[in-house]
């Protein structure tokens, strides 16, 4: 059985602990809204959309490390997470740090995203507990409409699904 | 009106002078959208597919894809339902995807020893 301090739990809860400004996005923030698990959408990682700012992403890394988490960035293991410069220097080019723990959980730590300006999302974003934590989701609205934006294949192809599921849910409610 | 998620508007061919504008009206839009987007407006609606450019849009192969009305429909009414009320534990959210995620390594670890 899942230790419950390993995984995807372990790490949003080590975000949420150490007061990191985050927002979850992409298919495992969309999953925030399933009624159940039957309804949830199998995801291999969660986005995670930090606030663009240095000590954020400084204060994620800390807390992910602490939780066991490393880091990988465009393929290359990422060790400068106390280095302000280098830490800069993703934030100004709006990369994503892989963050991935001995499960093979892995967290991207996104700083930028299409549609995905932290802003617009803190302003109306959902708290949920995650046990003795809040953790904040996008708007449901907003996530399928950053999806579309992305405009893969995969992303479609899951706009299609979801609708086809709520539909199917709707209509037996 | 929306437009079928994924909808292919723009087709190949000769192209006539209406499809020609259309073409151009969808290029247009498209780069009005991602333009939108970079100024983070919410307001982001025609979209094209990764490597969405200029070349691309000149040939005619974007696409236009929507979030539908119905399915933004659905979602208001999903986030709506009681189990997503502010301040509802989710633990079970996380809980499942790890053992997702899980399931899916086991699976592969079976079909590489069963190779």
């Amino acid at each position: 059985m899942q230790s419950p301090d390993r995984g995807f739990l372990a790490g949003l809860v080590a975000l949420a602990r150490a007061r990191v400004e985050f927002i979850l996005v992409g298919v495992g923030g969309i999953n925030f809204y399933a009624a159940d698990a039957s309804r949830a959408v199998e995801t291999q990682d969660l986005d995670v959309l930090l606030a663009p700012r240095v000590e954020v992403l400084h204060s994620a890394l800390a807390a992910l490390a602490g939780a066991g988490f490393v880091f990988q960035a465009g393929g290359e293991p990422f060790l400068d997470v106390a280095d302000e410069a280098a830490l800069g220097s993703v934030l100004a080019r709006g990369a994503t740090i892989q963050a991935r723990d001995e499960t093979g959980a892995q967290l991207d730590l996104m700083t930028s995203g299409l549609a995905l300006r932290f802003e617009d999302l803190a302003r109306d974003a959902v708290s949920f507990r995650i046990g003795d934590v809040d953790v904040r989701v996008g708007r449901l609205e907003k996530l399928l409409r950053a999806k579309e934006l992305a405009g893969r294949p995969k992303d479609l192809e899951f706009l299609r699904l979801y609708a086809a599921r709520l539909r199917e849910q709707t209509e037996g409610s | 009106m929306a437009r079928e998620v994924g909808a292919d508007v723009v087709g190949g061919g000769a192209g006539g002078g209406v499809d020609r504008d259309r073409r151009v009206d969808v290029a247009r839009q498209g780069l009005e959208a991602r333009s939108d987007a970079r100024e983070g407006s919410s307001a982001c609606a025609a979209v094209g597919t990764p490597g969405f450019t200029r070349r691309r849009l000149a040939r005619g192969v974007a696409r236009l894809c929507r979030v539908t009305d119905e399915l933004l429909r659905l979602a208001r009414w999903l986030e709506a339902q009681p189990w997503n009320r502010p301040g509802t534990d989710k633990t079970w959210v996380l809980r499942c995807a790890d053992a997702f995620r899980e399931f899916a390594a086991a699976r592969k670890r079976a079909r590489a020893v069963a190779r």
